[in-house]
């Protein structure tokens, strides 16, 4: 134990090489302003706002940049130090609008003037969109900056709006370069810099290009860390705070991240990273969670009330009405005539029941749900214990990854952050198949085949085979030594299931990572692993366990549907094609949005959103996570646990008087456990079309793109991203490029 | 097991942007794609490092350069207004070329001719007690042999 004497008070502390002043003296809740020390960052020493006087040491020194040593004595603030600060923040602030920082006015103004806050230049704190939360007037305001001697200039920058989801103002920014450096040291994606220098220095992307272009995926890790207006979310920048804010999981794919949503006026308007001690995500997301989820929660398309079809017509009925009918089919059909699909987006809890109803209810095991193959492939392989599936943090520890079946970075972008963390700490990761830019940068080592061939390449490097498609034998020489020893991760992708023979490729997979190593199953659409817990799927029992009888996948349902052989169709999903099921007399369709399916169903149950339901998430870690009930559904939608538990009453199910979600996930729970290895069927999987298997993430019925536009930029950009590797030579450029020049042509 | 260090693709940077500037007079959009590729970095950290060192420059060299010196002796001078009456002539800024190609304008902090404040150079040649007029003059004789080997050429 060390002692550090700051502003005469005596701390304790353990001495490393990292723990800087500021470390010390925030753990002794001792504040030191700042403006461009962030937690997750390096220290920076940009902004001079730490700087303190030590003992013995020349001149001020920065707290954030100086490790603490035993025996220093520290002055946070002297007169000195003060008017120093003040000064630097002085000449700080001649380029940030500081109308309503310096104005004589501005306590009155607080209390009673009411402001028109919708502006399209920032001329002060009132029209800024950090108005409510603004770090910087934090530190003007400690550092007492009441006047400036200095004539302001403002930079007369226009505010950047041609991009998607964010807009930049940098007339605001002070350059902390806070968003650079979780662009580039944290996100891995280098979207943007810090352009020229000294007095003419700004952020930027080369040559001015658009975010779009430069590779930004609109994660928004930028527009959390900004300590000014500078970097603000569009859609929510005018309509101020909260009133209350609760954190839930998005389930928008298998990573489960914990998402804050604000609400007002009783209705979701943000939603923001979870808090930073919640895993899986710790405050970092992707760009579905942090700017689409209000606009795909409050879009008309959302189903509003229950119907049924009468006369051929879909007319608008009560609960007890459409409730009763959808019994009535599900007790007439014959249950061999009966199908039912669940949805990846539902909670635990629902699913559960959805199976209960197939299997006690109508006697019948043809239940399935979309990408149940890939969950059911990864956790029938790895049956002889979940040890295998680790969190996220596990990743620390190993010491190689192999990333295989899709590019990560695209589908789940906090999988990449937690990778590239990795990445920058020297772990080697070696990537099989097609290949994005931010993975060329990242990849030690690229074995660059199509995805169809990534089996080949998969078995080859098991056999530790020295030629290896794409790569030169001592590449593969020093990927076999690479593999061969210490702990690897596998980060295994959807898209194994386009191969010939899926479960042979992920079993070559596993015996590459030995006993040690540990599996990330990218799962793309989200609860897979908790519906194949509830029993979701044909030949899996709740637990999940197995099951003898015979039951039908969603691919055989659609081929008898086809042949007509199929009368009720309960389905959950309206993400799943129509295709095939045209024949289906009665359908009942329950979702929280409208589809192809709204027209087609006999019986329409409209259920909550995410966002508006309790359960129970299971997340690729396996880990359980809560959905919580924030605002009620809209208009007459009801839960899905609700709705299902009070068609289970109406077919006369033995028990289904579940109070809550926690009484059917504690029966869930009962449940025995026990999967077998290799008794599943599954065949591989061959997109319709071509751009299937491109990212294009739906909600429960709804592709987010078509309610969302500016997503729809993001992945229409997203072609032109991929690498093409066929490069030319340095000579052969410049001979290109010579030819390009137009003095040239003059001089000649 | 480490990886290859990407350091050590990384610290090649500086010497390949001095090279293609060489080679090429100037670091042009395509080289910077092709270097991010070569060295595994993004477009943006390259740009970043290229506009922070003034030796490089992003625009293709014009057919004539000119330096207007903003050193202490020839800034009290008031080479600034010189450097703006270019900027008017020519239609661009500091840093850029002219479309045709004939002209590109940089500003530079000292040439060391401190004693013929304000000094212009002019490829390469140092023209000293530059006054508005004479500015004009010397701008307007290279316009003139500028046509003239045009017209030369044109008859050939």
């Amino acid at each position: 134990m060390a002692v550090i004497k700051i502003d005469n008070q005596n701390i304790e502390f353990e001495p490393t090489i990292e723990k800087t002043i500021l470390d010390v003296a925030r753990e002794a809740g001792i504040y030191i302003p700042t403006l461009c020390d962030h937690d997750e960052l390096e220290p920076y020493g940009g902004c001079r706002m730490c700087l303190v006087d030590v003992e013995g040491m020349r001149g001020y020194v920065p707290a954030c940049t100086t490790t603490a040593k035993d025996g220093m004595v520290v002055k946070t603030s002297t007169d000195e130090l003060n008017s120093l600060k003040r000064r630097i923040l002085q000449l700080l602030m001649i380029e940030h609008p500081v109308g309503c920082i310096l104005c004589d006015e501005r306590e009155q103004c607080d209390k009673f003037r009411p402001q028109a806050q919708k502006a399209g230049r920032v001329s002060g704190c009132y029209t800024c969109p950090n108005r409510n939360h603004c770090e910087l007037e934090e530190v003007v305001n400690f550092i007492g900056m009441k006047t400036l001697p200095y004539d302001p200039e403002y930079r007369d920058i226009p505010v950047e709006r041609e991009d998607p989801f964010f807009d930049r103002d940098y007339n605001l920014c002070i350059l902390c370069a806070r968003c650079v450096r979780v662009c580039d040291d944290v996100r891995g994606t280098a979207a943007i810099t810090i352009a020229k220098r000294g007095h003419e220095s700004r952020i930027d992307t080369a040559f001015g290009t658009s975010h779009v272009e430069s590779g930004c995926w609109f994660c928004g890790a930028c527009v959390d860390v900004c300590p000014t207006g500078s970097l603000s979310a569009r859609k929510t920048k005018w309509i101020g705070i909260p009133e209350e804010t609760v954190e839930t999981t998005c389930v928008l794919c298998g990573t489960g991240c914990q998402v804050n949503i604000g609400v007002k006026y009783n209705k979701i308007m943000w939603s923001e990273p979870g808090n930073k001690d919640s895993p899986p995500n710790h405050h970092h997301m992707c760009v579905l969670g942090r700017f689409c989820i209000p606009t795909l929660v409050n879009t008309p398309r959302r189903t509003k009330n229950p119907m049924i079809t009468k006369d051929s017509i879909l007319v608008p009925a009560s609960w007890d009405e459409a409730i009763n009918e959808a019994a009535r089919l599900l007790k007439d059909t014959p249950s061999e005539k009966i199908g039912f699909i669940a949805s990846p987006q539902m909670t635990t809890e629902a699913a559960y029941l959805l199976q209960k109803i197939a299997r006690e209810g109508a006697n019948t095991s043809a239940i399935d749900f979309m990408g149940s193959d890939f969950a059911a492939l990864i956790l029938g392989n790895l049956a002889d214990g979940h040890d295998k599936i680790q969190t996220l943090d596990k990743l620390d520890e190993v010491d190689w990854i192999l990333s295989i079946g899709g590019d990560f970075v695209v589908t789940h972008q906090v999988v990449a952050k937690s990778v590239y963390k990795q990445v920058r700490r020297n772990v080697p990761l070696i990537h099989v198949g097609p290949i994005g830019e931010n993975l060329r940068r990242w990849a030690s080592y690229h074995i660059n085949v199509p995805i169809k061939k990534i089996e080949n390449a998969i078995s080859k490097l098991a056999q530790k085979s020295m030629s290896i498609p794409s790569i030169t034998k001592e590449q593969a020489e020093r990927i076999a030594s690479i593999i061969s020893s210490g702990r690897g991760a596998i980060i295994v992708g959807s898209r194994i299931m386009e191969t010939k023979n899926p479960d042979k490729c992920l079993s070559a997979l596993l015996e590459i990572i030995g006993r040690e190593g540990v599996v990330y199953p990218l799962l793309p659409l989200g609860n897979e692993l908790g519906l194949i817990k509830a029993g979701a799927r044909a030949d899996i029992l709740p637990g999940p366990a197995v099951n003898s009888e015979k039951g039908l996948t969603l691919g055989e349902l659609r081929d008898k549907a086809s042949k007509g052989q199929i009368e009720l169709l309960y389905i959950t999903d309206g993400s799943v094609s129509l295709t095939g099921f045209e024949k289906v007399e009665n359908i009942i369709y329950q979702a929280p949005y409208a589809s192809e399916w709204t027209d087609r169903a006999t019986v329409l149950l409209p259920s909550a959103s995410f966002a508006e339901e309790d359960g129970t998430f299971v997340n690729h870690e396996m880990r359980e996570l809560r959905l919580k009930r924030i605002v009620d559904p809209p208009y007459h939608a009801r839960q899905d646990w609700e709705i299902l538990q009070n068609i289970a009453r109406s077919i006369g199910l033995s028990k289904s008087d579940y109070k809550s979600p926690e009484d059917i996930w504690n029966e869930l729970e009962k449940q025995k456990a026990g999967l077998k290895k290799d008794i599943y069927k599954r065949k591989s999987w061959t997109p319709a079309r071509k751009d299937e298997t491109r990212w294009n993430p739906k909600y429960r019925g709804v592709a987010i793109a078509e309610v969302v536009k500016d997503l729809k930029v993001l992945i229409d950009s997203l072609p032109s991203r991929e690498v093409i590797e066929k490069r030319e030579s340095l000579d052969e450029l410049l001979e290109r490029l010579q030819r390009k020049i137009p003095s040239k042509e003059v001089l000649e | 097991m480490q990886a290859p260090p990407t350091d050590q693709l990384h610290s090649k940077l500086i010497p390949m942007l001095q090279e293609i500037q060489e080679r090429l007079g100037y670091i042009a959009p395509e080289a910077v794609e092709w270097l991010a590729k070569e060295l595994k970095l993004s477009e943006q950290e390259i740009y970043g490092v290229a506009t922070f060192y003034n030796f490089f420059r992003l625009n293709p060299p014009g057919r004539h350069e000119i330096r207007v010196c903003l050193g202490t002796a020839c800034h009290v001078q008031g080479n600034e207004k010189l450097l703006d009456t270019i900027c008017e002539r020519l239609g661009i800024q500091p840093g850029e070329t002219t479309p045709d190609g004939r002209y590109s304008l940089e500003r530079v902090a000292c040439v060391g001719a401190c004693a013929l404040a304000p000094a212009i150079v002019i490829d390469d040649e140092v023209h000293g007690r530059m006054t508005q007029r004479a500015l004009q003059r010397l701008l307007d004789k290279i316009d003139r042999e500028d046509e003239e080997a045009m017209k030369k050429r044109g008859e050939k």
